[in-house]
């Protein structure tokens, strides 16, 4: 069974204390962007692109369209990270950013034919494993095609609760922040996602 | 006891995020009911497909791309009389003509000022039109005789603040605007340790110090002068 986080649990101190210094270096990193510190924005580049890219490389579906995103989206995380406020951590604020443009933008884009995962590698951290077979890699190679074509047919609303949970690790907590939903809202959604994901992976 | 677990409580009891009394009814519940052990164990088959999906990995260029287009944003906007230098700087016309155009595009509108008899007018003026570079320039035109062909820039916002351009002892002298009249209790040139630390947090103040004026600011809760001088 799986072991469940308590509020006895002293890590849960520790946890909050990590979360009120990142809130400190985040709000610090906004104060020097607004004076002018060019440095501030490469640092926020640099610890937030993977994610930015992988979220919506998940949601487009396509590396190309990806990456225009991503290009997007810092953007207007350079224009609008002076007025960040620390009312929640910059990382749920730069996903309600990315979450946000990725709507607008796939709402007017229509994605291409071939699907995620018919593409080249290229661009994808792929780890050999030398302990396993050529038959059990392919097995492998076709169950991770069959889940990321799965991915991409769910609908929006389910597709961004399932990547932000089962692909970005966010806590439902974190989820509510980004979409700007109630906690119970998170819980239902990503169960329904779930059970559409398990319709599509048995058909 | 539950008659039947929902979706929701599985999921929800998959990711930890279950309460800790409905996590124990839960447990309780599918150590005794196989039907909704078999749905809970069908969905962590499907989570588990998703767990092991690889991190796309961003294109070697993006870097480079996202942060040229930052710095282009990181550039002033032109104002009016920039937007109509830059669609003259735009035509397609030779280096000769556009030099000229920058020579005759000021003069022309320093006479039409003049002329107009207006005694106080501000005028926003591109930045590559003037002798010293900044973000935003304003410009008073006094109605003098001897008014100059190139107009004095008499403020500038870099590193996110306002600097007002005074003349100090026969320099020129940029300070922060509230530090008029401050005496600088600290004076660094731009090649000590200080004065390279301060520039490389503030680059554009590297902008104002170009032309060998002097930079008077607050930093670090002190008035500083800032030179290029050794």
């Amino acid at each position: 069974m799986l072991a469940h986080a308590s509020w006895e649990d002293p890590v849960g101190v520790a946890t909050v204390s990590a979360v009120v210094r990142d809130l400190d270096v985040d709000l610090e990193l906004a104060e020097r962007h607004r004076y002018g510190d060019a440095r501030a924005f490469n640092e926020v580049y640099s610890r937030f692109e993977d994610m930015v890219y992988n979220l919506s490389y998940r949601l487009a579906g396509n590396r190309e369209e990806a990456a225009d995103l991503t290009q997007e989206i810092f953007l207007r995380v350079f224009r609008h990270l002076g007025s960040f406020g620390g009312r929640s951590t910059l990382k749920t604020w730069i996903f309600r950013i990315a979450v946000n443009h990725c709507r607008d933008r796939l709402s007017r884009w229509h994605p291409p034919t071939q699907p995620i995962g018919e593409e080249t590698g290229e661009g994808v951290a792929v780890y050999a494993d030398p302990s396993r077979g050529p038959e059990e890699l392919a097995v492998a190679a076709d169950d991770k095609r069959r889940v990321e074509e799965a991915l991409t047919r769910l609908p929006q609303v389910f597709r961004e609760v399932v990547v932000l949970r089962d692909i970005e690790g966010l806590s439902y907590e974190e989820i509510a922040d980004v979409l700007g939903v109630r906690i119970g809202t998170v819980r239902s959604r990503i169960a329904r996602g779930r059970d559409q994901l398990r319709t599509l992976l048995e058909t | 006891m539950i008659r039947h677990l929902s979706s929701e409580q599985l999921s929800a009891y998959l990711d930890g995020e279950a309460a800790f009394h409905e996590s124990r009814e839960i447990e309780g519940h599918l150590a005794s009911c196989a039907d909704c052990r078999d749905r809970f164990q069908s969905m962590q088959r499907t989570v588990s497909g998703v767990w092991r999906l690889e991190r796309a990995a961003p294109p070697p260029g993006l870097s480079t791309r996202v942060r040229a287009e930052v710095a282009a944003a990181r550039r002033p906007e032109p104002a009016f009389a920039g937007n109509v230098l830059s669609y003259l700087f735009n035509l397609p016309s030779g280096p000769s003509l556009r030099a000229a155009a920058a020579v005759a595009v000021p003069l022309v509108l320093s006479l039409f000022l003049l002329r107009s008899g207006i005694e106080h007018k501000v005028v926003e003026l591109d930045q590559n039109l003037m002798l010293r570079p900044a973000l935003v320039e304003v410009v008073t035109v006094e109605p003098a005789a001897d008014l100059p062909l190139v107009l004095p820039q008499t403020t500038s916002q870099v590193a996110g603040r306002e600097f007002v351009w005074r003349e100090v002892g026969g320099g020129d002298v940029w300070v922060q605007k509230g530090l008029e009249g401050v005496v600088p209790a600290t004076r660094l040139s731009a090649q000590s340790p200080q004065g390279r630390e301060l520039l490389a947090q503030y680059s554009d103040l590297g902008l104002l110090l170009a032309d060998g004026s002097r930079v008077v600011l607050r930093y670090r809760l002190e008035t500083v002068e800032l030179s290029q001088g050794v």
